[in-house]
């Protein structure tokens, strides 16, 4: 029954998670648009919201155009890995507030639960990169791709230290990995207030992780064309959409749990709560896409290494110094 | 169920060792050690130490292997394809690889292990996270601490040797 029950949850959330990433597309074309004074997507039904089922349609008719030289493998696993993990991640995610059923158990709105939800998140987040950094090694020596990857590998190995670093003071004041009780811990005020240093340093991390603009160096389009993605076509190429789309729907997810309080908040049910952050979080990335330039890859490990590592280590020691002699961590 | 879960996570792990030893594409050896690594998380998944596997996930295939494949990235793609994969020294190891494999066989028939029971009661009650804390920062917080400093000091020494490499 619960194997069934899991299935069933599974089908859903792949489902919903393609359909999402679909119209973020359209979202996102829109609302850059309206940011740059254009109207975005128009033609293609009411204010073009048919447009991403055409995109999609498109996409399964176009020819598969694989190099001679590619590692033919690898080649066919890039993208599948690089779709697959982040839905692996995206299920330890809830999409609602926890039921309590009347016989007492709990029923969660995830497909995956357990003590260390979050761990898990990041350990899929940490493999995900693997899809891109295939996608290079794959591409059968193109300049373009190779280099893509190789500043995802550069990229990965900056922000992820502070990705988890970050995460560790939330984790530190709530006592818990699990996504639940750090929400229960952050019933009267919401981490953020507590950890400012903390989720700062986790909204640029987040943005790395997933490679947008102002950090999205691996595609950067005026040097390396479609960075990674240069020599996929069709299908291939949309699955590492899927995935870096899916991505942005797991950091923005644990953003708003870890830091903005998940589903508590005043006067509004939980689930509409919860999904007003996420939503932000969505937009906020639209936002900075609009508004910064990209950095180097050297900046950004300057940034991750020489600026954000040393104030989370003092952020940790400053957390765990009030929380033993019981002083409010702020 | 526990056996056959087992022996396909046996088979993930070794195969993917496998993969490693023989791959001649040394980009192909570290996808396979990636692979070997999510083996070993899922061994320990079935011992109930979840803690432990999210961090073989997190550290060895998320860090680690992220990390060779950027110093292969980074390296001159001519001295990546001019180190030899392999040598006509096989022998030796092999001979010692048999007498490994024949003294484990040897210990496994000495304590009459049941190859039925493959993958069964295997739970370690209470290790989890909490435990590993526990033990660590209250019984082993002198060696630990130990660790902590031989590893700052043999990450030190490491910028040292290529300091002076380059003047």
């Amino acid at each position: 029954m619960e194997v069934l029950i899991a299935i069933i949850k599974l089908i859903i959330v792949v489902t919903v998670l393609s359909v999402y990433v679909m119209y973020a597309t359209w979202y996102e074309r829109k609302v850059i648009g309206h940011m740059q004074q254009r109207i975005g997507p128009k033609r293609v039904g009411w204010h073009g919201l048919l447009q991403p089922i055409a995109d999609t349609l498109k996409s399964f008719w176009k020819e598969d155009v694989i190099p001679d030289k590619a590692d033919k493998p690898l080649f066919w696993l890039a993208p599948a890995l690089a779709a697959t993990f982040p839905f692996a991640a995206a299920i330890a995610i809830p999409f609602a507030p926890p039921l309590h059923l009347a016989d007492g158990k709990i029923f969660y709105f995830s497909v995956f639960h357990s003590k260390i939800d979050i761990l898990y998140i990041l350990g899929m987040m940490g493999l995900a990169s693997f899809g891109v950094l295939m996608a290079g090694i794959a591409s059968g020596g193109s300049k373009y791709s190779f280099t893509g990857s190789q500043r995802e590998a550069a990229q990965v190995v900056s922000y992820e230290a502070i990705l988890a670093l970050a995460l560790l003071n939330p984790i530190l004041m709530a006592h818990s990995l699990n996504l639940e009780k750090i929400v229960e811990a952050q019933r009267h005020l919401w981490f953020v207030f507590y950890q400012p240093f903390a989720f700062v340093a986790f909204v640029i991390a987040m943005i790395a992780a997933t490679a947008r603009v102002p950090f999205d160096l691996p595609e950067a389009e005026p040097e390396l064309v479609a960075g990674h993605m240069t020599e996929f076509s069709g299908l291939k190429m949309g699955l590492f959409f899927f995935g870096q789309y899916v991505m942005i729907f797991v950091v923005s997810a644990l953003a708003s749990i870890v830091f903005l309080g998940g589903w508590t908040g005043p006067i509004l049910p939980g689930f509409v709560w919860y999904w007003i952050k996420i939503l932000a979080f969505i937009f906020l990335y639209t936002w900075f896409w609009g508004t910064f330039p990209r950095y180097r890859y050297d900046q950004l490990m300057d940034i991750a290494w020489k600026a954000l590592l040393p104030l989370m280590v003092l952020n940790i020691l400053w957390t765990g110094f009030a929380l033993a002699v019981g002083l409010p961590v702020l | 169920m526990e056996g056959i879960m087992f022996y396909i996570i046996s088979i993930i792990t070794v195969g993917g060792a496998l993969g490693v030893l023989l791959s001649r594409n040394p980009y192909r050896a570290a996808m396979w050690m990636i692979f070997s690594f999510f083996g070993i998380a899922g061994l320990f998944v079935m011992l109930h130490a979840q803690f432990n596997a999210m961090l073989q996930i997190i550290v060895y295939a998320g860090a680690i292997a992220v990390m060779i494949v950027l110093v292969m990235m980074v390296m001159d793609k001519r001295t990546l394809e001019s180190i030899k994969r392999f040598n006509p020294q096989a022998f030796w190891p092999a001979l010692i690889g048999i007498a490994l494999l024949a003294d484990l066989s040897f210990l496994a028939y000495k304590f009459k292990i049941n190859v039925g029971n493959a993958g069964k009661h295997l739970t370690i009650n209470g290790s989890n996270t909490q435990m590993i804390g526990e033990i660590l920062f209250k019984h082993y917080l002198l060696p630990f601490e130990v660790t902590a400093i031989i590893l700052l000091v043999a990450l030190i020494g490491a910028v040292v040797l290529t300091k002076k490499d380059i003047s």
